[in-house]
């Protein structure tokens, strides 16, 4: 199916109507032909460069998130933009924490930052998961991306990968009064907060590494390639998706061992 | 509030101009998804709009995903 440059953007809902419209009115078709299934599957490839990853959930038990682009918040994105839609990771985190069959949580992460309010949001609910969760940093997971990369129980980031913690502006008309400045100080705080209390970076450090001057041609802040994340106490541990499965499996374990899987909590229950 | 490494001229440029049309079709027991209209028989989810949180795990309606629509048959329904 060839389709236009216009047809292959997405986007969220700007002009909904209330009405299906007439050639929309059918149900669309359950996907139960393995050859049906083989073209959505090339479907999604050629516009999303992605398959359907939830389809490995009864096999192994754990579930994969990737979290890429700029995550999308309150304000929908123009189609040029790659956008993770935070009203749907929000729900399927929850999904997550209840389902059985999910014993543990991937999350991949290579995006450019995005929303504050959506990326902090995220990354409280996948801290307070109960289930094992690991986060792995490919390419690039930067500004917002910084809190969702220290939110799991254990983090990873790739030799090449790269975090960028800079300080968080104001876009569009900004009143030049001292109470602007309190409200951006207090919106950075939040994330200095979140991140220093699920890393051992130091607040201190962190400060430092966001107002550093001479490591960025256009901006303020730092650019820090793989090791260095980890050795500034920002992301545990250097490696990949191998080593990101196999935590995530001993966590797992040792969460079973401790009688902490879901089933344990459900032969509990009157 | 935007915290990215992106440029904000290029995160936000066309947006003034971009007014695709969706249309809302009828999901599982009570849920809707919002899907943006491509050709005769192929819609792009956007959103997807449910109280059963399991149903965003499922791969095939999750926002980005093409779906595909029968072709309705007039003449089978009189």
């Amino acid at each position: 199916m060839t389709l236009s440059p216009r047809q292959r953007r997405s986007s969220s809902a700007r002009r909904v109507r209330t009405t299906p419209h007439p050639a929309l009115q059918e149900q669309p078709k359950t996907h139960t032909q393995e050859k049906e299934k083989g073209q959505d599957v090339l479907q999604n490839i050629q516009q999303l460069g992605q398959t359907n990853i939830p389809q490995q959930l009864s096999e192994n038990g754990i579930h994969t998130i990737t979290i890429i682009g700029q995550i999308e918040g309150h304000i929908t994105l123009p189609p040029q933009n790659k956008t993770t839609k935070y009203e749907h990771i929000i729900p399927q985190l929850v999904a997550i924490e209840q389902n059985p069959k999910i014993q543990g949580l991937l999350v991949i992460l290579n995006t450019v930052g995005g929303d504050v309010e959506a990326g902090l949001a995220i990354a409280e609910m996948i801290d307070t998961l109960t289930k094992p969760s690991v986060t792995l940093v490919l390419g690039g997971g930067h500004s917002i991306g910084v809190p969702i990369a220290v939110s799991s129980d254990y983090s990873f980031i790739t030799e090449t990968a790269t975090m960028t913690i800079h300080p968080i502006r104001l876009t569009g008309l900004v009143i030049g009064v001292p109470q602007t400045y309190e409200y951006l100080d207090k919106m950075q705080d939040r994330v200095i907060k979140f991140v220093t209390s699920h890393s051992r970076i130091t607040k201190e450090k962190f400060r430092q590494v966001m107002f550093c001057t001479n490591q960025l041609a256009r901006d303020i802040g730092t650019v820090m390639v793989g090791k260095d994340a980890v050795d500034d106490g920002l992301i545990d541990e250097v490696g990949g998706l191998g080593q990101a499965i196999a935590k995530l499996q001993s966590l797992i374990k040792a969460r079973e061992s401790k009688g902490g899987s879901t089933d344990a909590l459900d032969s509990d229950a009157p | 509030m935007l915290w990215t490494v992106m440029p904000l001229e290029a995160v936000l440029d066309g947006s003034d101009s971009y007014e695709p049309e969706y249309f809302d079709v009828p999901w599982n027991d009570g849920g809707r998804l919002i899907v943006e209209k491509l050709n005769m028989d192929s819609a792009r989810v956007v959103r997807l709009i449910s109280g059963n949180a399991n149903d965003y795990l499922d791969a095939s309606i999750q926002p980005g995903t093409i779906i595909q629509y029968a072709p309705k048959n007039q003449a089978s329904k009189q």
